[in-house]
């Protein structure tokens, strides 16, 4: 881009004036015309457009030797020769590049993401073309547009309309013979600002593609449309002291010198090594370069830098060396190819260290690679923020810190800036003739500009269901005396985690006559029934004092979690508790990772003295921060415990209220992770077993303690149950019973149990909103429970019948085991209650276990559940349920 | 002026002529159908005419509804801006 083009576009898009009405009925005529081609286009096949192009580009190739003669006599700027070499890539490279190309329909199939990409045109395209690459620019974008379905008007630099008015005559008149909609390419005849400033703001237009300088960048992007805007550019080249010099010196001038150095990618400034730095002005002025002394240095500044702007003078752009020799006053010889001009730094009181289109090129003598980059990082920001750089060096260190400091969209490695950064000659860059500079020169990109820019992509996305799981522990042992079953796996040292009680009890005397004879045992006593994170780590000491090869989790829940957490910090002593325990909403994607890879210490066996939590088969773990006055939640798979020994003996002396609550708590998984949004059928088989034996079995565990195969059909209930939860997790009920438990000391279990027959019935109704699920098709819950209803053998004839069967049938069962039916019956009074309400309702919405629940829990449903839980009785009532609404 | 509304039928390879015997029938109705289900594609030069025929309709104040465009066509006479102009019936 030159001066000229600065100056006179820099206004847009404010000119004084708007078109005249003929002007504007005139223009007007342009975008319809444009507008019916581009609708016409639409019903276009790949074929069609793959016609015509190859037609266009063979038009192309035919006229690139008239197009450039027009140019060249038009703008009188650069090199016919060269000219014709750039029509030719601008239509050969680029068909090479596109031919293959789909941008019609399906352009791209990703199975693997299940999305389609498709094509849709943008419709009109408005485009400003420069001087300096006239009518390759004009032959690019056509072809470009027609292989994606586009109209374009055209409004050329008022300097070069006549040649880019013939190369658009060309195209259209190609294009329109094979097929192409009238109209798809027209050219705004005598182009002012007021028309493209009209043009640029018209709502027809779909797309400003401006190539030029910063005015015409400016101008497109204030337009307030989508726009390609591809600006100046000030090429920085770094000529390292590993470079191969006879190479690099002739790639610069090849550069520099073609179409007379009109190319905005082309070299600028040239940073030498101070090494090298003798060698290659020798080596430029031997092939053909004229290295000017300080004097003559002068000289051109004053010439071709305008003073009072500092860019470079519009009389110089694209002429030959020569002939600026001969305006500045050198004495040159005939054959000059290059006029090179030593600077001291970057920027006003270095004219020459900005963009000359033309073949003047600065170099700079740096004593360091330190320098060096600095220097090029002040070309860089002198105007070419974003377009292209180049260096020519053999150390990949070099060229890859060069990468990362300078800004530019082309960072060349030894080749040619200009033709390097057209692409598809030197490397394997998309071919274009329009530079994308990014945001450093206001860009939207900083591609090489080409079909993928000219279209709307569209993604067709289909429903994926992402990859479900089956998690459970390797090995099971279940029914009475598992235990012995422990003798098969052989051990060194084995701790037993346990508690008092248990101890006192007898069971770990069970539990050593079972284990392999040499074993070495070691009894770690857990005192509290909630362990915390002091207990842990003296536990974890013991295990890496005994160096342990195993580890037995004799009790409930809490006794099983803390061994998991032991086991966790005794094979990764680094993991952070705190960092682990961060909140997450899927846990495949969250944003914390679990130790990876790790070697296994120990086996983790979980023998289970309780009927409730299946802590021996999930992946949970929680565990008490005193301190802080707060629970912490693991959850990870690689928690889970390696062996599960399920054995009844260890459940027959539970007392009442703890088989009551457990097998409440169980039956709470069960149904929770039955209605779970990320149920499955894997899931659903033990979530409706385990209901099944809950009802079955559960009444006659509480009420007659020794009756063994009731003992034993809970005891399996609880671990089936947790199967389904570990892999379906749990829902809203659980998020309640947290936050009430925590803040009222109530037994999970209980708590569990106090809200259970709200939530089924909240569950069964119509959400208020819908929890976003790609698991789960339609709103299914109340389906479910009317499933557990008929395998209950409950009875009821429609959906809704059978819910509120269900309810009933759980409501009865709590009654049977004696559980209080509201939280009012626990003699928290009710304004106490109100108060804790708020502090309930956030920490229920904060608890990760209603993630899956099938309806998404509302703040103010949370405090309507919780009052209905305080309430009680005769409060779980289906009043929403609609099946035939869902 | 009839009220009754006339269906004239579009031939796909005659879109401009049918549509320029079309206009004529506008000063006598109030109300004109054209039947385009045999149109598939439409090229600038039909589309031009369709663009031609809405502008007379609208100066008459005749109600044209076309009938049987098939989906590209109307995503063409969307993208065209003219589907203000008609009413469409399948």
């Amino acid at each position: 881009m030159i001066a000229t083009e600065r100056k006179e576009r820099a206004q847009l898009p404010l000119p004084a004036e708007g078109p005249s009405a003929e002007r504007i009925a005139y223009l007007e005529s342009l975008v319809s015309q444009a507008r019916i081609a581009a609708a016409v286009f639409t019903q276009f096949t790949q074929e069609d457009v793959d016609r015509i192009v190859k037609a266009m580009v063979l038009a192309g190739l035919e006229q690139a030797q008239h197009l450039a003669r027009l140019a060249v006599e038009e703008t009188r700027l650069g090199v016919m020769e060269d000219k014709v070499i750039k029509n030719m890539v601008a239509c050969e490279f680029v068909y090479n590049h596109i031919k293959d190309k789909r941008t019609v329909g399906v352009i791209r199939d990703i199975p693997e993401r299940n999305v389609l990409e498709m094509a849709e045109p943008i419709g009109v395209l408005f485009s400003l073309t420069p001087i300096t690459n006239p009518t390759s620019t004009v032959l690019f974008k056509c072809i470009v547009a027609i292989k994606t379905r586009n109209a374009v008007i055209f409004s050329p630099h008022p300097k070069a309309w006549r040649c880019c008015a013939e190369a658009v005559r060309i195209m259209r008149e190609t294009a329109v013979k094979h097929g192409a909609p009238e109209g798809v390419f027209t050219c705004v005849e005598s182009p002012t600002l007021p028309d493209n400033a009209y043009l640029m703001h018209h709502k027809d237009v779909g797309l400003i593609d401006a190539t030029g300088g910063p005015g015409v960048v400016t101008a497109a992007y204030s337009s307030g449309k989508p726009a390609l805007g591809v600006g100046p550019g000030n090429t920085p080249v770094y000529l390292e002291k590993t470079g191969d010099l006879n190479t690099a010196i002739v790639d610069i001038i090849i550069s520099k010198t073609f179409d007379n150095g009109t190319i905005c990618a082309s070299e600028q400034t040239v940073v030498i090594d101070d090494e090298t730095y003798d060698a290659a002005l020798q080596k430029f002025a031997e092939l053909g370069a004229h290295l000017c002394n300080e004097k003559e240095t002068k000289l051109l500044e004053r010439t071709v830098i305008d003073p009072q702007t500092g860019f470079m003078q519009p009389m110089a752009v694209g002429q030959k060396a020569t002939d600026i020799a001969r305006f500045v006053g050198l004495s040159v010889k005939p054959n000059t190819k290059l006029l090179i001009a030593e600077i001291h730094g970057v920027g006003r009181e270095h004219p020459l260290s900005v963009e000359k289109l033309f073949p003047v090129l600065a170099v700079y003598r740096a004593k360091s690679v330190s320098e060096a980059l600095k220097t090029c990082i002040d070309v860089n920001h002198a105007g070419g923020l974003g377009h292209t750089a180049v260096i020519f060096s053999r150390n990949e260190q070099v060229i890859r810190e060069f990468g990362n400091l300078i800004n530019a969209g082309r960072i060349i490695v030894n080749s040619p800036g200009a033709i390097g950064a057209l692409g598809a000659v030197y490397n394997d860059l998309v071919p274009t003739f329009s530079f994308g500079c990014g945001t450093g020169g206001g860009n939207s990109t900083t591609d090489n500009v080409n079909v993928q820019h000219y279209l709307n992509i569209k993604r067709v996305a289909r429903r994926t269901q992402n990859h479900m799981w089956f998690r459970v522990p390797n090995q099971i042992f279940f029914n009475m005396n598992a235990v012995e079953n422990l003798s098969q796996f052989p051990s060194e040292t084995t701790i037993i985690v346990t508690n008092p009680a248990l101890e006192q009890f007898g069971h770990v005397d069970i539990v050593r006559r079972h284990m392999c004879p040499k074993t070495h045992v070691h009894v770690c006593i857990i005192p509290d029934a909630e362990p915390e994170v002091k207990v842990i780590e003296q536990g974890v000491e013991a295990l890496n004092f005994y160096q342990a090869d195993q580890i037995i989790a004799l009790g409930g829940g809490s006794m099983i979690d803390a061994a998991k957490i032991m086991k966790l910090k005794y094979e990764s002593p680094e993991a952070d508790l705190e960092e682990l325990a961060a909140p997450f909403l899927d846990l495949r994607k969250r944003v914390i990772e679990y130790p990876k890879g790790r070697a296994q210490r120990a086996r983790l066996v979980a023998i289970p003295t309780t009927s409730g939590t299946g802590s021996e088969v999930t992946p949970f773990a929680v565990l008490t921060d005193k301190d802080r006055g707060r629970k912490v939640t693991l959850a990870d798979y690689s928690l889970t415990p390696d062996v599960a020994i399920v054995d009844p003996q260890f459940v027959m002396s539970m007392p009442k209220g703890l088989t009551a609550d457990t097998g409440i708590d169980c039956l709470t998984h069960a149904l929770e992770a039955g209605v779970s949004n990320y149920a499955s059928a894997y899931t659903d088989a033990n979530a409706m077993q385990a209901i099944r034996l809950v009802f079955k079995y559960l009444p006659t565990a509480f009420a007659h303690p020794h009756d063994e195969e009731a003992r034993c059909m809970m005891h399996n209930a609880a671990c089936i149950a947790a199967m389904a939860f570990s892999n379906a997790s749990v829902g809203v009920n659980h998020a309640l019973a947290h936050a009430f438990g925590a803040r009222f000391h109530v037994a999970h279990g209980k708590a569990n149990a106090l809200m259970l027959p709200h939530v089924m019935a909240y569950n069964a109704a119509v959400p208020t909103k819908f929890m976003p699920s790609p698991y789960t098709k339609g709103y299914i819950a109340h389906k479910k429970y009317a499933t557990v209803a008929d395998l209950l053998g409950l009875g009821g004839q429609t959906l809704q019948e059978k819910v509120e069967k269900l309810i009933a049938a759980t409501e009865q069962l709590l009654d049977q085991l004696g559980f209080p039916r509201s939280i009012a019956e626990l003699g928290i009074p009710r304004d106490e209650f109100e108060r804790a309400i708020p502090e309930m309702v956030k920490a229920a919405f904060d608890d990760p276990s209603w993630r899956s629940n099938p309806r998404m829990p509302l703040m103010q449903e949370l405090v309507e559940l919780f009052w209905k839980a305080y309430e009680g009785r005769g409060t779980a009532r289906l009043a929403a349920v609609q099946p035939q609404a869902v | 002026m009839e009220t009754n509304t006339l269906c004239l039928k579009i031939d796909a390879n005659n879109v401009i002529a049918d549509l320029k015997q079309a206009e004529e029938s506008l000063d006598a109705r109030q109300e004109l159908a054209l039947d385009f289900s045999g149109v598939t594609r439409i090229d600038s030069p039909g589309l031009q005419a369709v663009q031609r025929f809405g502008h007379r309709a609208e100066d008459k104040k005749t109600k044209v509804a076309l009938r049987g465009v098939s989906v590209n066509v109307y995503k063409t006479l969307k993208l065209a801006r003219l589907t203000s102009r008609f009413s469409f019936e399948n």
